[in-house]
């Protein structure tokens, strides 16, 4: 997200309450834009179903959305920081021409392995033709606008990629209610579907606005796969981390299955759709503090160091960047502590107003814990991924699918009451990981820094090149001779 | 078996020069002994060629390259808190210039319970905090940026060093301090076997000359226009760390030698105990020399044989032959040797030859076969800045002609006699003060008016060139020494 920084700081130097305001809605946009719509989209759409077609469709149909993200999400999430860091990498060498290849490139292989996930998987099923392809065009879209996420956040016209999302929400919205009239179940999904195609068509339309198109191909981001072959792991990890306790719950007794292949627990993906949403604006204020203050900070240290600042002025500015650091992670904590705790104090009215089940309300309350400390999770893989230690996010998401996955199961094990347990602890000790490790590696930042320099061969002239020159005691020969240049 | 292993650093059998051509005669000379050659150079260079025809008795070659660091893993166990605390304490004995754990130090990284290699050793955090408290201690302000590259780039080469492989010998015999003394020092602790020293130039002192012209060292600009009166602290610790190597290798060396006394003093100020040292200067194979015929020419013919740059100071000697000109117009002076390395001082000694009007009587005849030129020839002049033990001294002398020369380096000892029984064969030439036309011009003119001078002066010089510095007997001290220990 190299450019994002850029764009946001701009906006927030205009300080005005509006621009900050537009800055707060870009990052919760940029942060978690498909994931809020979607969940804002079931909710209306399943309202405006009702009665219209039966509650078995409805499920089938909230179903086949959660289906199509989670695929949309798992399938795409390899590619994600491979991508990021290969843009950041284009981006700081000026290279903005291959912005539109690569996404085409990404664009080609994405498409082609989800195809063949949802022919194997679709072929399961028993759906019919046509909601087969609906479904699996649902699927392309939604990864199209997960790879365009991945581009846009370095794009100029941020108010463009907002009215996108919003656009793209509300036509699905309305197509949905309009198709769904006429045509029934399939009408509703292909609805959301096509409001969907229309978000997707207008971020394209601006990521080859914003970077031209001059190539149809720029496969160069495959190479990183060989030379940070952690990155794709810590996508997956993470991804599948995020998903695999709703999996494991779905096709345990605690699910119910809709149709063959698809199983579903409304009891327990509702409350954990929700505390998700819980966290949004937390997400979005974190992101424009990393993306401003923190950056600044960043970016004061590795200047002093550059610079030749005394080992005394670098320290001070690591110093400052910790306590910005913990001052961020202090504000999030009572920022998203009030908020949640707010949310748990009005629990009874909120759940009563949205119609929850009291196991659903359960669920919900350790989950709202859960995504607290998710978020601290993400807030600080975040920060890794900003000093490059590879290592240790593939540690910490390895942790978080494992732990997700292990205790999920013994809550399964234990019974209905430890659902939402086995995440919230999975997130807990994730967390907490991450905090001991990022920890301890800043606190020795400057020996990171310094120390881990690789260890390189100076250049010489070879005894061949060197002949012709008629001086043999020139300054360069007698450097190369007992010393070397740093 | 190898006898005598040679620890050579950047000299025979790939570089030509006065050292090579010395150790290519050694050799060469003692056919029954077998050596062994250890050759450090800074990089690998394939490209590189042999500059001397390899005598048979040579039965071993290896190069150690200083910069092609070996990042093998040889350690063999994590150092622990006492293997620290070795190293902190041998670091801050070294500054007291003593070196009495070196052999403890040498274990961590040569015994079968070493602990550190290239890698390790430039991955440790502790190495770390050591040189930050080193850097804190020392309340250092410069940037640390460029203290840490001084480190790395200090102890790479020089752990490269400690961590070579080299031959069994009886002998070990480097003919330099620096990296090859220091290599021979471990060598000859580990083998307990002799280590002889030979410094033909001093190695600290010719360091010391780059370094302080060294435009690769960063130093902050100064704020002011006054120039430095003293190193900056990166400066300081090059020649520092030279120093030490000397250092190390003149307490280790059982014998030291060296080519006149002028050299001698240095060693021992830079800590060579004066016992261990003795002088073996260079010598000149005698007999082509020693039938070389007069031919005397009407007017007085003076030379200057060398290399027209500035560290042998010509226009000294133009200056002074155009004093000596006023008296004696018809005296005939001549530059022997080429002027192409330097071009732009030959062009301001021609300009001042010009601007002086003696272009009749003064001539820059380039690269000349000596022996030609030599038998016509009076008297020759040396106005050199810094001078070793100049091998034209030996020639002019041994060819019965007296020599003008300033003084530096070896020239007194050479031209007045070095012992008692040496200086009783009296004068060779005269002594001049250095940048000094009017001292040159005046010795000239002394011998010029005095023929007998010029004889018996030039008969002191044969008599004490075969004497002293008949290279065959030379040579044969060196056997000798090498016999007694084989």
């Amino acid at each position: 997200m190299a450019g994002i920084a850029f764009r946001l700081q701009k906006l927030l130097d205009e300080d005005d309450y509006s621009s900050l305001i537009k800055a707060y809605l870009f990052s919760g946009v940029i942060s978690s834009g498909p994931f809020l719509i979607v969940i804002i989209i079931l909710g209306s759409i399943r309202l405006l179903s009702k009665g219209l077609i039966g509650l078995h469709q409805s499920n089938l149909l909230m179903s086949l959305i959660v289906y199509v993200y989670a695929f949309s999400m798992i399938g795409v999430s390899p590619f994600i920081y491979i991508a990021t860091r290969y843009l950041a990498d284009r981006y700081f060498l000026k290279q903005l021409s291959s912005f539109t290849p690569s996404y085409l490139s990404l664009l080609y292989i994405v498409f082609a392995l989800q195809s063949i996930l949802a022919l194997l998987f679709l072929n399961y099923t028993t759906l019919s033709f046509r909601t087969e392809w609906i479904t699996y065009s649902l699927l392309l879209v939604t990864s199209g606008i997960w790879i365009a996420m991945i581009f846009i956040s370095a794009a100029r016209n941020y108010m463009w990629i907002v009215i996108s999302f919003f656009l793209g929400a509300f036509l699905s919205v309305l197509f949905a209610w309009l198709l769904g009239q006429s045509i029934g179940f399939d009408g509703y999904l292909l609805g959301f579907c096509l409001g969907q195609f229309v978000c997707f068509l207008m971020l394209t339309y601006q990521i080859f606005k914003e970077f031209g198109y001059e190539s149809s191909y720029d496969f160069g981001f495959i190479s990183y796969f060989k030379s940070h072959p952690a990155l794709a792991f810590v996508g997956l990890f993470y991804f599948t981390g995020i998903w695999i306790d709703k999996i494991i719950i779905w096709f345990s007794k605690f699910g119910d299955q809709i149709t063959q292949g698809i199983h579903i627990s409304f009891d327990y993906d509702t409350p954990m759709f929700l505390a998700y949403l819980t966290v949004v604006p937390a997400m979005a204020f974190f992101l424009v503090r990393m993306e401003t203050s923190f950056v600044q900070r960043y970016h004061g240290y590795y200047s002093s160091v550059r610079q030749r600042g005394s080992l005394f002025d670098i320290k001070e500015k690591q110093k400052a960047m910790m306590a910005n650091l913990s001052q961020s992670f202090q504000e999030y904590a009572i920022f998203q502590g009030i908020l949640t705790g707010a949310i748990i104090l009005f629990l009874y009215p909120i759940t009563q107003f949205l119609n929850l089940n009291i196991s659903q309300i359960g669920i919900l309350r350790i989950s709202l814990l859960g995504s607290f400390l998710l978020m601290g999770f993400v807030m600080l893989l975040n920060i890794t991924f900003y000093f490059d230690f590879q290592k240790d996010s593939l540690i910490t998401c390895a942790v978080f699918f494992l732990t997700n996955l292990v205790f999920t199961l013994i809550s399964i094990q234990i019974g209905f009451e430890a659902l939402g347990f086995g995440y919230t602890i999975s997130c807990f000790v994730t967390t907490a990981l991450s905090f001991w490790l990022l920890n301890r590696k800043l606190k020795n930042l400057n020996y990171w820094t310094f120390m881990k320099q690789p260890l390189f061969i100076p250049q010489f002239k070879f005894e061949a090149e060197s002949q012709g020159s008629n001086d043999p005691n020139s300054e360069d020969d007698l450097k190369s001779h007992h010393l070397q240049d740093s | 078996m190898i006898d005598v292993c040679l620890v050579l650093e950047g000299t025979y059998p790939f570089v030509a020069g006065g050292v090579s051509t010395w150790v290519h005669q050694l050799i060469t000379a003692m056919k029954d002994i077998k050596f062994g050659i250890v050759y450090i150079a800074p990089f690998e260079d394939p490209t590189r060629t042999y500059k001397y025809q390899v005598p048979e008795n040579v039965i071993f070659l290896k190069e150690i390259f200083l910069h092609n660091y070996s990042l093998n893993k040889t350690a063999v166990r994590k150092p622990k808190k006492n293997d620290i605390e070795l190293i902190e304490q041998f670091y801050q004995n070294i500054f007291k210039k003593n070196f009495e754990n070196f052999d403890d130090f040498l274990n961590l990284f040569r015994s079968e319970k070493r602990c550190f290699d290239i890698p390790s050793f430039f991955d440790s955090k502790q190495i770390w905090s050591i040189m930050e408290r080193f850097y804190e201690k020392n309340d250092l302000d410069i940037s640390f940026l460029d203290f840490f590259w001084t480190w790395r780039s200090t102890h790479m080469p020089l752990l490269q060093i400690i961590l070579a492989e080299f031959p069994y010998a009886k002998v070990y015999h480097s003919i330099s301090t620096g990296y090859a003394g220091l290599l021979a020092s471990i060598a000859q602790r580990e083998t307990k076997q002799k280590f002889f020293l030979t410094e033909h130039g001093i190695y600290t002192h010719e360091r010391e000359l780059e370094i302080s012209q060294a435009n690769w060292i960063y130093e902050k600009k100064s704020d002011n226009f006054r120039a430095e009166l003293s190193l900056s602290f990166l400066k300081k610790w090059w020649i520092f760390m030279f120093q030490t190597m000397s250092r190390i290798a003149y307490q280790n060396a059982d014998q030291i030698f060296t080519l006149y006394e002028g050299n001698k003093y240095r060693q021992i100020v830079e800590g060579a105990n004066p016992d261990k040292i003795k002088i073996i200067p260079n010598g000149i194979h005698v007999p082509d020399y020693i039938n070389l015929k007069r031919e005397k020419k009407p007017s007085p013919q003076i030379a200057l044989i060398g290399r027209v740059v500035s560290i042998k100071d010509i226009k000294t000697y133009i200056q002074a032959a155009k004093i000596v000109l006023t008296k004696h117009p018809e005296a005939q002076f001549y530059v022997l040797g080429p002027y192409e390395e330097e071009p732009e001082y030959y062009e301001e000694c021609s300009n001042l030859v010009d601007s002086l009007e003696i272009g009749q009587n003064f001539e820059f005849k380039g690269m000349v076969n000596l022996k030609e030129h030599l038998p016509s020839i009076d008297i020759v002049v040396l106005t050199s800045l810094s001078e070793a033990q100049p091998y034209v001294i030996l020639e002019a002398n041994l060819a019965g002609i007296p020599v003008v020369s300033s003084d530096v380096g070896a020239c007194r000892e050479m031209l007045e006699g070095r012992t008692t029984k040496d200086q009783e064969i009296g004068r060779s030439g005269l002594i001049t003060g250095i940048s000094n036309p009017n001292s040159t011009a005046k010795a000239l003119l002394e011998l010029i008016d005095n023929p007998k001078l010029q004889e018996s002066m030039g008969e002191s010089g044969r008599r004490r060139v075969q004497k002293y510095y008949d290279q065959d007997d030379l040579l044969s001290r060196y056997m000798n020494i090498y016999e007694r220990n084989i």
